[in-house]
């Protein structure tokens, strides 16, 4: 049995178009990686798969999101320790949710989040958890109809090595939508926006583009050469934006 | 302003819409119009419309000694907007040496752009439909947040930050 030499803590919240998109993109990588990496795969979601879904998400059962995905991946990726969480992100359980593995040997841990949920709220509640840790990854991706980013937040040692979040993001910063936990019942019943599937699939696939970086090229964390993309299907274009920490330039 | 075929292709549907109804070109759409045939649709318009205004007065050359004509440098073809249409500098730059380009960007689409000089809030106002740029989205140089007085200088990178998608 080889000895383990990292750990990849992979935490995804939210299992909609994105989030089940990319759980079974993430384990067919990881499954192949080589020994000595343990993989542990959080997936949180309180949300139901529901018929109407089916347009834009895989899934074998109706039920809950991250337990029937968990279910539906596990099998087939069976080095992937899975944990499937089934209740919304709040400030109250994030500190549950989003700690590290318990590693008594002094194992190199990366702490990867991953963000596919449809509302600034809880990337606002992600973004400031994230702000105050020591090390940590976020990686988060949304869509509209036919655009979409992908936004990477890395902390290491204490420093922040990209802008936050919000940082970037004034409609994350200061929230016009609630999370879903927040809702009615009526609320939560009502029709979203339409979203195209490849939409979601291309958000999907950049934050895979991210994840291979940080997997595969441990300088890219000391210095990312981008930290969010922008897509657009309809005029086919993909652009990087870096975004370091810096001070404001002066005014002429 | 008449925008080029490639300018048209890339906006999206809804811009293309709302361009038709701010501009008040005769176009007939509907939801089954296909991107292709707006894009096409709008070139025959501008052409008609172009087709029946009176011809332009010649005018004298911009103090900035731009050329009408001359071959256009396009670093990104599909976004460069015609030279002609962006205003002489507010500062005075325009003395007689071509304006530098910079790197203007908003969410996936960007160009390379004559703007040295100018400041923010007018170059967010002339390439408001070439970038799709949202009155919203905040103005970066190099990264750092800038207000709209902000004058462009050789060596910046300007980017107007689109909203981060919000579905997922």
């Amino acid at each position: 049995m080889t000895a383990t030499t990292r750990i990849l803590n992979i935490i995804v919240v939210g299992i909609g178009g994105v989030g089940s998109a990319l759980v079974p993109k993430l384990s067919r990588y990881c499954q192949f990686l080589p020994e000595g990496i343990e993989v542990r795969m959080t997936l949180i979601d309180g949300d139901e798969y529901k018929e109407k879904n089916r347009g834009r998400q895989a899934f074998h059962r109706l039920g809950n999101k991250a337990e029937v995905t968990v279910e539906r991946v596990s099998s087939e990726y069976p080095r992937i320790e899975y944990v499937a969480f089934g209740q919304y992100l709040t400030e109250e359980n994030i500190e549950f949710l989003l700690c590290e593995v318990d590693n008594d040997s002094g194992v190199p841990q990366d702490t990867i989040v991953f963000v596919g949920v449809d509302n600034n709220d809880t990337k606002n509640v992600i973004d400031r958890y994230a702000q105050g840790r020591d090390r940590i990854i976020v990686i988060c991706g949304g869509n509209d109809y036919t655009d979409g980013n992908v936004q990477l937040f890395v902390r290491r040692d204490g420093k922040e090595v990209t802008q936050s979040l919000s940082l970037v993001h004034d409609e994350i910063a200061h929230p016009t939508d609630r999370s879903p936990h927040k809702m009615s019942c009526e609320e939560l019943a009502a029709e979203s926006a339409p979203q195209l599937f490849f939409a979601n699939e291309t958000v999907s696939v950049l934050m895979c583009w991210v994840f291979w970086h940080v997997v595969e090229h441990p300088m890219f964390l000391n210095d990312p050469a981008f930290a969010e993309l922008f897509f657009d299907m309809e005029i086919g274009r993909i652009n990087s934006y870096p975004r370091h920490p810096q001070p404001p330039p002066t005014k002429e | 302003m008449s925008l080029t075929r490639e300018e048209l292709a890339g906006k999206s549907k809804l811009e293309l819409k709302t361009l038709i109804k701010q501009s008040g070109l005769e176009v007939a759409f509907s939801n089954m119009t296909s991107h292709p045939e707006l894009v096409e649709a709008i070139m025959q318009a501008q052409e008609a419309r172009d087709a029946a205004a009176p011809p332009p007065v010649q005018e004298a050359p911009p103090a900035g000694g731009r050329q009408r004509g001359r071959a256009r440098q396009q670093v990104e073809v599909d976004q460069q907007p015609p030279e002609e249409d962006i205003p002489t500098p507010p500062n005075g730059n325009g003395n007689g040496k071509a304006r530098k380009k910079l790197r203007v960007a908003c969410g996936a689409s960007s160009g390379q752009y004559p703007v040295v000089g100018m400041t923010v809030g007018s170059i967010r106002q002339e390439l408001r439909d070439i970038l799709n740029i949202g009155s919203e989205y905040m103005p970066r140089v190099l990264g750092s947040q800038v207000d709209n007085d902000y004058v462009l200088k050789e060596g910046d990178d300007l980017e107007f930050v689109r909203n981060a998608g919000d579905k997922a």
